[in-house]
């Protein structure tokens, strides 16, 4: 079993009548301004093909986070091909914090075998100083 | 609607009296609203019953005919793929498209996997949409100090 495709992005869709995946908003960076921060939504949009010999219900199926090398995250996976050879897998994350800068990398895992990851480069751009604008004096 | 019977099937059975291939009639079955409305509706194990009553029964009417085309599409658009494979059991002489558009529909399903996982502060507070920064020290923001 392999993952051909795993992506991070803003939001992931099935269309109805097509029944084909779409992702939007792809999150390649971020650009936050203060830390700890804390990333209200994620779709992960995951890809999965397996061989005829494979098991149609995979298992110890995870998808790990990890920020700058060290693992923050693991949830498990249910993932069922349904006997056909290709999986779309969506896992919609909430509320995950992001301790420093550096690089995120979200992965796809069969126990300990990595089959994929994604990268998000995470920038901290500051807080910025607040600018009051205010109005030119008039002239009476 | 309440009942699958119900179903208003015109626009399908349109389709199914212009259709010159299967493969025709399933992309514009796959494009009927109703047939849509038929599998969010009504469970797998519901449709392939009606399938098996509609397949039971001479065709008489355009109608007729249209039906199991019809369920068979939104058991096709089931999360699910175990009630499409048993549609395969069920006796369709009389429509001799079905068995084919049977397996190309089987042949193209594609299953999908949904899962929603709680990050570390969706798990800290069942309340999280409510949480305002001020009751969170980890997420208090100062600006333009």
């Amino acid at each position: 079993m392999e993952a051909r495709l795993i992506v991070c992005a803003q939001s992931v869709s099935i269309d109805q009548r097509s029944n084909s995946l779409s992702i939007f908003s792809i999150i390649e960076e971020l650009n936050l301004p203060v830390f700890p921060y804390a990333v209200p939504y994620m779709a992960v949009a995951i890809l999965l093909s397996r061989e005829a010999t494979d098991p149609s219900v995979p298992t110890n199926l995870n998808l790990r986070i990890y920020q700058n090398n060290q693992q923050t995250f693991r949830a498990s996976l249910n993932a069922n091909f349904q006997q056909q050879l290709r999986l779309r897998l969506v896992v919609d994350i909430q509320a995950v914090v992001l301790q420093a800068p550096g690089v995120i990398r979200v992965s796809v895992n069969q126990d300990d075998r990595e089959m994929g990851a994604w990268k998000i480069y995470v920038n901290n751009i500051g807080p910025g100083a607040a600018v009051v604008q205010a109005p030119p004096a008039q002239a009476n | 609607m309440n009942s699958i019977a119900e179903a208003n099937l015109q626009n399908a059975a349109q389709a199914y009296a212009v259709a010159n291939t299967p493969l025709f009639l399933i992309r514009r079955l796959q494009e009927d609203s109703t047939v849509q409305e038929i599998a969010t509706s009504f469970s797998g194990e519901e449709i392939l019953a009606e399938l098996q009553r509609s397949a039971a029964r001479a065709p008489e009417s355009l109608l007729d005919y249209t039906r199991p085309y019809v369920y068979l599409i939104a058991l096709a658009k089931q999360q699910n793929s175990d009630c499409l494979r048993a549609a395969g059991a069920v006796e369709t002489k009389d429509w001799r498209w079905f068995s084919y558009m049977k397996d190309v529909l089987l042949e193209t399903y594609s299953p999908l996997s949904t899962t929603s996982v709680l990050g570390e502060i969706a798990r800290m507070s069942p309340s999280y949409s409510t949480l305002t920064r001020s009751e969170s020290p980890a997420l208090r923001i100062t600006v333009g100090e």
